[in-house]
Parts: structure tokens; sequence; C-alpha cells
């Protein structure tokens, strides 16, 4: 798999290049959609290496095989965190058009919120704050000493990050809903993505890494189904207005579809890793990678455009192939074909 | 790299030891059964006296109860839970632990669990008998608490399937029934061992009954490991299914603070934050009572410290989400509710809470907070309090601050709220006063695995040097 992607590489880029001019191109035409299409890239392909430094946080805590396997991919998908900023700039240029409260005060439930919140300048120095603290635990180098004392701050100050950035850059598109999980799915979420990314560009040396790596990623899908059903029935079962409307507005113009196959996937990908066999084998394993990562992508749809009246379908195309090809292609750069020191087995 | 996966006791990240060098096979035996066989000293008859008289007084306060109905209690008709309820979720949450130490732990292959994991599920079963008794008894009509199960009837009764009170018959039962069957799984090879060193011929037919013919051969071991990696990979959806229906009876209920989507994962984490507490604080009598310092080392305290750090952190982050998210689209009730929290009647106990729960276990960031074990027993028992006060404002700070201001009063136990909690404290320390005389309070053969793998790993070491 990584041999096949440094191969493409070339490609990718040129892609994600063509992509990019034509993002451009219809931003101006139409701003607004290219930066609400924006957004939306922006929140699938940042999870992967954010989730990365997380899984690295984790496993220099708690150490397994998995970690040593997977760790030159992560390593590589984290260093890219920082790239992320450059998009990101371009939504808080666009937030008018992307986030309700940004043009209209109001838009929230309260006026102290608009106020004391969710305006423009303090998204953007929250952001500041956030990209800060990201970028230190994903992308700067560390003193061997204590690195267990450090992942434990790392993994602390995610949890707090992710807290604000769940509610700032995804959650306040309805800014008149909150759902108190919601920070929790997107940081599992974020995880899952990561490791299920993860195990598909790395090629595992065992069969015992293969278990390891697939039961993670196994318990990583169902803690993301929990939460997410978990949400779902605590909002259906109390039926109030004001947080059954977000779920209202996903069932209808075809929405349920999206999230239904997003459940199939899932539940594909659940199905196969159930079986041991399948946990041992490389190939399940990246087959079942492959359904996580597409259930993840159509539940972020799900989640984020109903919320976007403005993105168009060409636009949230064009920017996640950009993006994504952009991406990938730049980490290549840093990480393909995997630098064999970084493996721990030579 | 196959090193690491051929040895899991390896995988302790700090290099800590979990069992002294020297220890064989027969000397991990002989140490751990001793209590079962030596007769009793003073420090256990003490504890078995003590905790005896308590259980009469638990079973005084029920009987009163059943007598003279609810009204005793200080529950009034608004904040219609009070005690009760909350030591109901509060021996639930402890329950938790021993299952998901036996069953997490062992899936990760953390195997410093072997020396834990015994009376962790000992405290899961008895913990979640108590907690069961608690639904039953705040009902006006005990007697009725059967309505809940969909038996065939003629009364065409039949349970309210979407109400999350009768998934809890289900959960907890199930919950109860299995944490039984996990425990004396684990429990068989070591009877065997008892039978075998057992010499009065009573002993010997009572731990071989028990031990359903164990004889260790590799045949019998193979199916054991199997069998007992399938009952933990189930305990986990089981253990956060039950706890999360536990959060669903608070959130699928429309009250200020209540509806709250994340409820269920937390009541999960509060369960195992306060599991694991409540692991440590029973650890330290455990290991200075039976003489097990060998088995039961700093190096455990030190892990099970980072978990209890990891579980307040989360906690805190919960918290801080409700008050923030409260403020930023809650409807007005829900930001009266918070600001009562804050700084309403029941604020001083709220301040103390998130003292014992959020505040104090960060010093288990340093590492002489996390080996000294006064320290560590100290803060263990105040998460245990914390988490105590954490249930009862949950249910107190709604039920007197809810949506109608006319309806808005204080609570205040009353003698026979005390005496319950008390009582159940009693009881459940009175069984495991017995469980530590009858059985061994640390998995032998769980403990020999791990000699084991230290004994090959120190072996190749030696080739390497």
């Amino acid at each position: 798999m990584t041999a096949v992607l440094a191969r493409r590489r070339a490609a990718l880029l040129v892609a994600g290049t063509i992509a990019t001019v034509a993002l451009a191109l219809g931003a101006i035409f139409d701003t607004a959609g290219a930066a609400n299409g924006l957004l939306f890239a922006f929140l699938v392909w940042l999870a992967i290496p954010i989730g990365s430094a997380v899984l690295m946080e984790i496993h220099t805590l708690t150490g397994g095989a998995w970690g040593r396997a997977l760790r030159p991919v992560l390593a590589d998908c984290a260093a890219t965190v920082p790239v992320f900023i450059v998009p990101f700039v371009f939504i808080i240029l666009g937030a008018r058009t992307v986030y309700p409260w940004a043009a209209d005060a109001s838009a929230t439930k309260w006026r102290d919120v608009s106020a004391g919140y969710l305006n423009v300048q303090g998204f953007a120095l929250r952001a500041l704050v956030i990209w800060a603290v990201w970028c230190l635990i994903a992308a700067a180098p560390r003193p061997r000493r204590a690195e267990r004392l450090w992942a434990g701050i790392g993994l602390a100050l995610y949890g707090i990050t992710i807290s604000i950035a769940a509610v700032d850059w995804s959650m306040s598109l309805s800014p008149k809903w909150a759902s108190t999980s919601y920070a929790a799915i997107t940081a599992i979420g974020q995880i899952t993505a990561a490791l299920a990314f993860a195990a598909l560009l790395q090629t595992l040396a065992s069969r015992a890494e293969t278990e390891d790596v697939a039961g993670l990623i196994l318990a990583c899908l169902l803690g993301y189904a929990y939460l997410s059903f978990m949400q779902y029935l605590v909002i259906w079962s109390g039926n109030l207005p004001d947080r059954a409307n977000w779920y209202v507005a996903r069932v209808h113009h075809g929405w349920a579809l999206i999230e239904g196959l997003a459940i199939l996937a899932g539940a594909a990908a659940f199905l196969i890793l159930l079986r041991r066999k399948a946990r041992q084998s490389g190939r399940a394993t990246a087959a079942a990678a492959v359904l996580v990562l597409a259930a993840l992508l159509l539940d972020r749809l799900w989640q984020t455009v109903p919320s976007l009246p403005e993105a168009r379908p060409w636009a949230v195309i064009l920017a996640t192939v950009a993006l994504g090809c952009l991406w990938i292609g730049l980490a290549g750069r840093v990480a393909w074909p995997p630098r064999q020191e970084a493996l721990g087995r030579v | 790299m196959s090193e690491a996966v051929a040895h899991p006791a390896a995988e302790a990240p700090s290099g800590a030891t979990y069992l002294p060098r020297d220890a064989t096979y027969g000397s991990i035996t002989r140490d751990i059964a001793a209590p079962v066989f030596a007769p009793a000293g003073w420090r256990w008859w003490t504890a078995f006296l003590v905790t005896l008289a308590l259980t009469l007084v638990m079973i005084f306060a029920i009987l009163w109860l059943f007598i003279e109905g609810v009204g005793i209690w200080g529950v009034n008709a608004d904040v219609v839970w009070g005690f009760a309820i909350t030591n109901y979720v509060w021996w639930i949450g402890i329950g938790n632990a021993g299952t998901l130490i036996s069953s997490m732990l062992l899936l990760t292959r953390q195997r410093w669990r072997a020396s834990i994991n015994r009376f962790a599920e000992a405290m899961t079963l008895f913990a979640a008998a108590i907690a069961g008794l608690f639904p039953i008894l705040h009902l006006g009509r005990p007697y009725l608490f059967y309505w809940l199960v969909p038996y065939p009837n003629v009364m065409t009764l039949w349970p309210q399937w979407r109400s999350p009170l009768v998934w809890d018959l289900f959960a907890i039962a199930s919950y109860i029934i299995f944490s039984l069957l996990f425990w004396y799984t684990g429990l068989i090879p070591d009877l065997a061992s008892l039978r075998d060193r057992a010499r009065t011929r009573f002993g010997q037919l009572v731990f071989g009954a028990f031990a359903l013919g164990w004889r260790g051969s590799a045949r019998q071991w193979r199916r054991f490991d199997a069998f007992y990696w399938a009952m933990a990979a189930m305990a986990v959806p089981l253990v956060i299914s039950l706890h999360s229906v536990v959060g669903l009876d608070f959130a699928a209920g429309l009250m200020p603070g209540w509806q709250e989507t994340i409820f269920p994962p937390y009541f999960v984490v509060g369960a195992m934050f306060s599991g694991f507490a409540m692991v440590v604080t029973l650890a330290v009598p455990i290991r200075w009572g039976l003489r097990l310092e060998t088995f039961i080392t700093p190096a455990h305290f030190d892990a099970m410290a980072k978990i209890l750090l990891m579980g307040s952190i989360i906690m805190g982050a919960s918290y801080a989400t409700e008050w923030f998210l409260a403020w930023y689209a809650g409807n007005v009730a829900e930001r009266l509710v918070t600001q009562f929290e804050l700084s309403g009647s029941y604020a001083p106990l709220y301040w103390l809470m998130l003292l014992f729960n959020v505040a104090l276990p960060q010093l288990f960031w340093w590492r002489r907070t996390r080996r000294s074990l006064s320290a560590i027993f100290a803060i263990a028992i105040l998460i245990n309090v914390g988490m105590w006060l954490e249930r009862l404002l949950i249910i107190l700070n709604t039920l007197s601050h809810a949506y109608l201001p006319a309806r808005w009063s204080d609570y205040a136990p009353t003698v026979w709220d005390w005496a319950l909690l008390l009582g159940t404290l009693g009881f459940f320390t009175f069984l495991f006063v017995c469980f530590v005389r009858l059985v061994p309070a640390v998995s032998m053969h769980e403990v020999r695995q791990l000699a084991h793998a230290q004994a090959e790993l120190e072996d190749d070491d030696a080739v390497l040097a």
C-alpha cells in the first residue's frame, strides 16, 4: 500500500493542484459555496493528523506492539498538523458565509453567548490557542526525558482543546443546538480515522501485530457507534424541539440514505473484524479499515452539510479531493517509503 | 519484535516489577492460599464482628422501611429520589471496576491485573447485589417490583419498553449473573489448588465439588483460556451497557440538568473512576491483613493511580462541558440549575465534590504521590466520598430546582437514610471479610502465569547478556 502511494505521489500532487485551482476559480463565482465546501474537507482530513498525534501519545503512555508497528505512519501524519492552518485561515476569512452566528448576532440562543463567545474575534482567538497547542502536541520536538509525563500532559491538553474546537468549528454551525457528548464523539472519530488510515498504509509484520491493530480498530469503531447512538437515543427519548431539530434536518432530503450507508459500511467493517481469522489477515484488516474510513466520511458529511445551506456538491467534492490529495502527497514527501530505522525491527 | 509479543508482561512500560524475582509456583500458591487455611486472627474477628453489627443495622433499617414505608426517609414530593437512588448509582458504579479490570485489562494484556482482579471481581459481585436492592427499596410498594418483569400474566400488564427503568431491570439482572459466572470461572483452577491443599475431608469435598473436576491438563487449560477470553470480550459491552442504562435513567427524564447526551458515557467513566477508587481502598487493608505485600506492590498502586488520574480529568472535562453548554444553548431552567449547582443550597457540597473528584487526584501527576501508600489510600477514599456526593447532587440539584419555581424545595436526609447507607457499607465489608477467608483473594494461577512470563523474560535477557 505504501509503495503504491509512493509511486502515485506525483499524480496525487497534480490532482490536488488541479482541484485546488478549480476550487479557487469556483470561489470567484460562488465564494460562499467554496468556503462551505472547504470547511467540510477541512473537518474530514484534519481528523487523521491530529488523531495520529493522539494515538502516539496514548502509545507512549501504554506501550504495545500496535503502536510500535504503526508509529512510522502516525509520526508522518502527525507532522502535517500545521499544514492545516492554511485552509483554516481561508475558513476564518469566509466565516461570515459559513457560520450563521458570524453574520448575525441573533442566530445564537442567548445574547450574552454572541457577545461573550460566538463571535469572529473570539473564534479566531480560541483557534489561535488550539493551533498552538496542537502544533505543540503533534509537531514539536520533545525532550527524551520524562517522555510519558509529556504524553500525559499532551492528552489532557488535547481533551480540553478538542472540546473547544468541536463546539467552535462544527457544532456552532447550528448555533442553537448543543449536545454534551459532541466533543467526545468528534475526538473518538479523529482517533478512529487515524488508526484506520495508519492500518491501511502500514504493512504489518506479523499476525499478532495485525490482530492487535484490528482489535483496536474494532474497539474504536464500537466506541464511535456507541457514543453516536447514545446521543441519538437521549435526544429521541427526550423529543424536545430544540434538540430534536438537529436530527429532523438530517432525515429529510435523502440525508437518511447517507447515514444509512455510513451505518452499513460501519456494520460491514464490524462483521469483518469480528472474526479472529480476519483480524489476523492484513488484507481483511485493510478492507475493514477502508470501510471504517468510508463510514466516517459519510457520517461527517451527514453531520456537517445539512448545517451548511450554502454548500454546493461541486465545492464539497472539489475541496475534499484538493485537500486530501495535496495533504497525502505532501505527507508522502516526508514519509514514504517508510523509514526503516523507525520500524524498530531491523 | 516477536519478543514483546511473546511476553506481554514485558509491556509494563516503566519496567515496573509486579512480582519478586525469587517467586516460584510453590511459594506463590503457599503465600496466597495461607489465609484460607490458617486460623483467623484477631484482625479478622474484629472486622467480622463490627461488620456483622452493621449488617444488622441494615436489616433493621430495611425492616422498618417495609413496615412504615418511604416516609421514614428524607424524600418529599419534589425531591422524590434521595439517598436510595444515590446509593444505587454509587454501588453499581463500584460494581463496575471488577469486571472492567478483569476484562479490559485482560484484553489489553495488562498482566498486572493478576494480583487485583480476584478481589475486584468479588467487590463487583457484592456491590452489584447491594445496588440491586435500592431500586426495589425505593418503590412505595416494593412487593410489586416484579411488575417490571414481562412475566406471563392474566392482568395484561406489560412493561413500558421505552423506559430505561425497564432496561435497568434487565441490565442489573444480567450483570449480576454474568459477574458471578465470570468470577467463578476464574476461580476454578484455584479451587482445585485448594482442594489439593486442604487437610480436612470436609475441605477436600467442598473445594473439590466447586472445582468441577479440574485437573489442570493441557486440554482443560486450552478450553479454559478460550472460554475466559470470550467471557472477557462479552463483559466489556455488558458493563458499558449497564452503566449507560443507569445514565439513561436520568437522561431520558426531561428534567433540566439531566437531559444530557453525555450522561451514558459519563456514567460509565464515573463508574470506572469510583470503582478503581474502591479497589485501591480495599487493596490497602487486604494487603495488610492478609500479608500480600509480595503480590500487591507499589507498582500496582502506581498503575491504578494513573487510571484514577485519567478518570479525574475526564470527569472534570465532563463537568465543565455541562456548565458551558448549559450557558451556551440551554433553556432558562438549565441555566438556573447550573447556577444553583455552583451557588445554591448544596453549593458547599458541590465544591467539596469538585475538590475530591477533580482537584485532589491531580496530585497523581507526581510519582511521589503515586508511590506513597498513605497518600493514594487517602485520596482513593476521598474520591469514593466525592463520587457519592456527585450522584447525590445530580439528583438533588435538579429535583430541588426544576422547572416550576413553586416546587423548589430542599432535601434533608433522616437518620434512616444514614442507617441504610452505613448498614450497606457494613454489609459489603461483611461479605468481603467472609470472602477472604473462603477463597484466595488473589488469583493464584494468574500470578503463576505472570511469574512464568517474567522468568522467561529473564532467561532471554541472560542469553542476550
